[in-house]
Formats: structure tokens, C-alpha cells, sequence
């Protein structure tokens, strides 16, 4: 199954599932989605792309859900913004992960702001690190978007984070997942990947 | 003499108040420890009877403590050990070993939660069902009932031991 992280055009409300059930819209955030909506489980995952919990949760519990459960069409895999204000450079790279969701590249993005975390949040110098990881054209690309959708974006990253105050979210990462129609949070702070499986494996058989 | 007789019996009776302290003692830890296991069974809710163990399991792994087969079986038995022990204590049975008993998980509970917090490590306590940061504040409370805890199993010996010197 071909993985397909953001919307091909421009941010718009999520498709399928998410909009008639409502329960993962975050009513017109840009979409950052990866994997098949009509997965049975939804796994969405507040994060903060300067948190170093997050960037554990990705590294050794994301990383593998996407292998094992989102490219088997297990899991839909739904990424929410919840830049907290003591990262001072989050809402920077939030707003660059989006403009590569809009364009089609979340994956990549999400991929190289964690993987290279400690390079650029000492300093900020996001764009400078983060633009290695892509073509000039590709990186270009990501910045024209954010200057003309500027406000689009924070609107985006905005409603992200209005959805996880009302759902209580006060830490990184904190995870949701939705089966069989209903929504549990999980432990806030992440969560290992082998009692996530244990726990998917159980959904599953239900 | 009547007057020394009857002197002789009140000053031999041991006071009611220490029982009546261990009676409001024990209670109020039982409810405690019921009301620790209802947040680890019911959450999000509803009622996790069928799965509630891959949530605490999850927050019990949190600790970075022990072993996923340790974190598993931890997370099955323990709601249903602080049901017991509730259970237990609300109706006095056996109440010096169960004071024991629970005076050595609130010892374990703070020792995990101190190296937690010593490590900064930022995680949720799952003491009281999964929302509640651990910090001092969740530590001050746990040492407290430690020390109701202690409080209780000293009482319960002390009155045993009256109590025989009494029948003696």
C-alpha cells in the first residue's frame, strides 16, 4: 500500500472518514494523515517537533507503527500540531512540517525535523538543516507555500491545538487511539512500541 | 470496696479513642486503595475490565522499572491486589499483615516514583488512573499514605498486644 502523508493540494478538510464521522477533523486543518482512512485502527499522535519525548516516540515507536501497521493498511496514522510554548522554535517547524504536508511531503518532513532534532533546535537554524534533507526545488517549494498560506497554516496549527485542549492533551507526545468507535488516550509521554503492538494485536481480534 | 473496685476495672480497660483512630485510619486507606484500583478499571468513561491492563501495563513501563514480561504481570494483578487490600482494610481482617502489606507497596510505589522524578523523567504517576503528572506533589500524597499505612500496622500491633496482656 502506497503511504500518502498531506494533501496533494493545498490544506483542506479531511477526507473521508474523518469528515463524516468527525471524530479525527480538526475542522479544516491542513491534512496530516498517512496511511488508509478506512484502516480499522486511528492512532493520533499530539506532538511537538522540538519535544525530545516526541522525537523518542517517533524514533522507536513511530517509526515501527508505520512499518508494521500504516503500510499494512492497519492503522491510520494522524499527526496533530501541539507546539508548546517553552520550545521557542516549535511553531517554526510545525508551520514548515505543514507546508510540506500541503505539498505532499509530511513523511519526508516529519522524518527529518526528528532525526535531526538536536541539530537545529539549539539554535533555530531550522531551515538551514531541514533544507539537506531535501532538494533545493522540493525546499523551495515548501517555503513559497508558507509565505503565501501563512495564515492558512497557523489557522491549521491553531485548530491542532484547540482540538488537543479539549481533549485534555497537557503533554507530549499524547496519543489516541480510536477503534471500533471508540477513543481512547493512552498514557501521556509515549508510549513502547511492543505494549502498542500487544495493544493493536488485541484491537485487531476484537 | 465498691468504689475501689470499680476504680481498679476503669483504669485496667485500655481508652476507646485508639481504636476508634485505627477504625477512621484504616477506613479512610481502604477507601483509598479501592479508589486507586475504580481509576485503573474505569477510565476514558468507561469500564476496561477486558483491557484495562495494556493501559496501566503502559504506564507502569513508563518508570523504565522492569521487564515487559515484569510491566505485564504488574499491570494485570495490581488493581485487583489494591481491591483486596481495601477490601481488607475496611473490614479489619487480618488488619496487621495487611497493614504490612500495604505499607511495603506505598514503599515501592514512592521508591519507583522518587527514582522517576530524581531521573526527570516526565511521566504520569498512574496512581490514580492516567492523568495525573508525576511530581512532588504526587509524592508528598504517597508518603502520607505510607505514613497512615505505618501508622495503622503499629496501631494493630499495639492493640494486639494489649489486648493479650489484658486476657493475661
Amino acid at each position: 500500500m502506497t503511504a500518502v502523508w498531506g494533501a496533494s493540494a493545498g490544506p483542506k478538510p479531511q477526507a473521508g472518514r474523518d469528515a463524516a464521522s468527525g471524530l479525527f477533523s480538526a475542522g479544516g486543518s491542513i491534512h496530516k494523515a498517512m496511511g488508509s482512512p478506512n484502516a480499522p485502527i486511528v492512532m493520533e499522535v499530539f506532538g511537538d517537533f522540538q519535544c525530545p519525548a516526541c522525537r523518542n516516540f517517533f524514533e522507536t515507536t513511530v517509526k515501527q507503527v508505520i512499518d508494521d501497521y500504516v503500510h499494512t493498511g492497519k492503522v491510520y496514522l494522524v499527526h496533530r500540531d501541539f507546539p508548546l510554548e517553552m520550545h521557542p522554535y516549535a511553531m517554526q517547524a510545525a508551520r514548515l512540517a505543514n507546508a510540506a504536508a500541503a505539498t505532499g511531503e509530511f513523511e519526508a518532513m516529519e522524518r527529518a525535523l526528528y532525526d535531526h532534532q538536536d541539530e537545529w533546535s539549539a539554535r533555530g537554524n531550522i531551515d538551514g538543516v531541514i533544507s539537506a534533507s531535501f532538494t533545493p526545488a522540493q525546499f523551495k517549494k515548501f517555503q513559497a507555500y508558507q509565505a503565501q498560506h501563512l495564515v492558512e497554516i497557523n489557522t491549521s496549527i491553531e485548530r491542532d491545538r484547540m482540538l488537543g485542549v479539549q481533549r485534555n492533551v497537557n503533554q507530549t507526545p499524547t496519543v489516541f487511539v480510536t477503534s471500533h468507535g471508540k477513543t481512547e488516550a493512552l498514557p501521556g509521554g509515549g508510549v513502547d512500541y511492543k505494549l502498542l503492538k500487544q495493544y493493536f494485536d488485541y484491537l485487531m481480534r476484537q | 470496696m465498691a468504689t475501689s473496685t470499680i476504680s481498679a476495672e476503669t483504669s485496667a480497660r485500655p481508652a476507646a479513642w485508639p481504636r476508634a483512630l485505627l477504625l477512621v485510619g484504616r477506613v479512610a486507606l481502604g477507601i483509598v486503595f479501592l479508589v486507586a484500583a475504580y481509576t485503573k478499571l474505569h477510565f476514558n468513561g468507561a469500564w476496561h475490565f477486558s483491557d484495562y491492563y495494556f493501559f496501566f501495563g503502559m504506564a507502569i513501563n513508563s518508570y523504565n522499572l522492569l521487564p515487559l514480561w515484569g510491566v505485564e504481570w504488574l499491570g494485570r494483578i495490581l488493581p485487583w491486589f489494591e481491591v483486596a487490600l481495601g477490601v481488607l482494610l475496611i473490614s479489619g481482617v487480618a488488619l496487621r499483615w495487611v497493614g504490612i502489606a500495604a505499607s511495603l507497596l506505598l514503599l515501592a510505589f514512592i521508591g519507583g516514583m522518587t527514582r522517576a522524578y530524581y531521573l526527570g523523567l516526565e511521566i504520569m504517576c498512574g496512581c490514580f488512573g492516567n492523568s495525573e503528572k508525576l511530581g512532588p506533589l504526587t509524592l508528598l500524597r504517597d508518603s502520607s499514605l505510607l505514613v497512615l499505612a505505618l501508622a495503622i500496622t503499629i496501631g494493630a500491633f499495639l492493640i494486639k498486644k494489649r489486648g493479650k496482656t489484658l486476657s493475661n
